[in-house]
């Protein structure tokens, strides 16, 4: 238990909160986030991944997830150095997600002989469905993430990534779990470094590699564990409720600056509220327990 | 305008790449039209009256025992020449069963078989010894989980004779050990044991009676 807890949860914690130091360097006045967050997420999580299913490259799809980290590293630093005018940077963000988002899906849904060898229509619909799902969640969590400031991004991801993990462990998926468990340690130091930078911590591309993993797994659990689909749905959606409910409270409210703490606690509880409707789902255990 | 297109090759060329490779995999699942005619050594599994059973240490104290319930192939045999024999037997991982469904459905996911990616585990039999009176060491491809090994199967031939319809029918009992770990079924390696015995009990019907 806990040999399990030191590689799942602390190295991957402590890696992370080395290099997210590292890049904001909170012991400078004002300091002000670099192309870091997604490499130090994805550090995070690879050492993890790497201590607990030992160092093996096997052809198992959780044996994927390690490499979508580095991949998700890459993109992200490839986001945050784009320089383009406002509205070309927007329109290449969302290209690039997009592609992504479907390359990924594609190599995940492929390992899945039923559908793979089954009717090219069935395989291409359920591609595309999960991918732009997929898009959908990046899409507007990280939009939100990035342009808010404090400890509230790193800790809303936590809370979905920690939250998704628990739902994963119920639905009989430990392995998954337990990584998942591993991205929520990697993302958990960026809470934390929030308080030092005055500018928002999860700046252009940061998200990258946590929105990679996040959706990975909640892929990897409906279409290989049998988590149930309107849980994985509720799962996908808790981080993007959980941001979006800024602005559109700011927008009824009519502020424009500064993020009452009511916005605060409305997303905390727009994300336990999509955890709690995924867990609900989940079948319910045997009276004799397993 | 540069970067532009850059973008957009990338993206033709992700979908293209994934296209091709959709297409590719497509093409070489097409049934080969592979003409068999059984020999009089032929024979065809009997699902029914075979059985492939393991069982795994758990917790150290005491050995945990399942099966799975749906089995089928084929092998040659001819007592006169052994050496000659063949075996080939695939087992659906889905058809596990441990009297518990919890469990069953835990040893289905990725956990363990994830059954859901890697639906058969196969034995393909690459030679076959003589290792006494009615005894044989069955070598083979023995593929779970996606990794295929050697392994070897102590077999016993436990009989041959004439079934109610006339044909042939020929049984063996085989035991073999094999480590999950080397087939990167790793989970839980504390409390389930790392070591598997198998313990296959096949019944085959000339392949022409079947």
């Amino acid at each position: 238990m806990w040999e399990q807890l030191i590689w799942g949860a602390l190295l991957p914690g402590a890696i992370s909160a080395a290099i997210w130091a590292y890049c904001i360097k909170p012991w400078k006045r004002d300091a002000v986030p670099r192309a870091g967050g997604s490499l130090a997420i994805a550090m995070g999580y690879i050492f993890g991944h790497v201590a607990i299913e030992a160092p093996y490259v096997g052809g198992d799809v959780v044996a994927w997830l390690p490499f979508f980290a580095v991949f998700g590293a890459a993109l992200g630093i490839i986001e945050f150095t784009i320089e383009f005018t406002m509205a070309k940077h927007a329109a290449a963000i969302i290209i690039i997600k997009l592609a992504v988002s479907f390359l990924l899906a594609f190599a995940i849904l492929y390992l899945l002989p039923a559908l793979r060898d089954g009717e090219s229509g069935v395989f291409l619909i359920t591609l595309a469905a999960t991918a732009i799902l997929s898009f959908m969640v990046w899409f507007a969590a990280a939009r939100f993430a990035e342009s808010v400031s404090g400890p509230i991004p790193g800790f809303y991801l936590w809370l979905c990534a920690a939250g998704s993990a628990g739902i994963i462990l119920q639905s009989g998926n430990a392995k998954l779990a337990q990584l998942l468990g591993a991205c929520a340690a990697g993302v958990a130091p960026s809470a934390i470094c929030g308080f030092f930078s005055k500018a928002p911590l999860h700046s252009r591309g940061s998200t990258a590699t946590f929105f990679i993993i996040y959706n990975s797994a909640i892929t990897i659990a409906l279409f290989f564990g049998d988590l149930p689909k309107m849980s994985a749905v509720f799962m996908g959606a808790a981080p993007a409720a959980g941001f979006v409910i800024f602005p559109v409270m700011l927008k009824y409210r009519g502020a424009s600056h500064a993020h009452p703490r009511w916005t605060y606690a409305a997303g905390f509880l727009s994300i336990a509220a999509m955890l709690g409707a995924a867990y609900a789902l989940l079948p319910k255990s045997e009276p004799t327990g397993y | 305008m540069f970067t532009r297109s850059i973008i957009v090759k990338t993206i033709l060329t992700l979908c293209a790449a994934s296209s091709a490779v959709f297409c590719l995999s497509k093409s070489e699942l097409a049934p080969a039209a592979a003409a068999f005619a059984p020999g009089e050594n032929d024979y065809t599994v009997d699902a029914v009256h075979s059985s492939v059973n393991f069982r795994v240490k758990h917790m150290g104290v005491s050995y945990s025992y399942g099966r799975f319930n749906s089995i089928s192939g084929s092998l040659t045999f001819d007592e006169k020449a052994p050496e000659k024999g063949s075996i080939l037997i695939e087992v659906k991982a889905e058809s596990i069963d441990t009297n518990s469904e919890g469990r069953d459905k835990h040893l289905k996911s990725p956990d363990f078989f994830n059954v859901k990616q890697f639906p058969t585990i196969t034995f393909k039999s690459t030679s076959v010894k003589k290792a006494g009176e009615k005894m044989y060491e069955v070598t083979g491809d023995f593929t779970l989980h996606g990794v295929t090994k050697p392994v070897t199967f102590k077999a016993e031939h436990v009989g041959s004779g004439k079934g109610r319809d006339g044909g042939r029918l020929c049984g063996f009992d085989a035991l073999a050990r094999i480590k999950r770990s080397d087939f990167d079924m790793k989970y839980s390696l504390s409390a389930l044991g790392d070591e598997v015995d198998l313990h296959i009990g096949i019944e085959a019907v000339q392949a022409d009676k079947k």
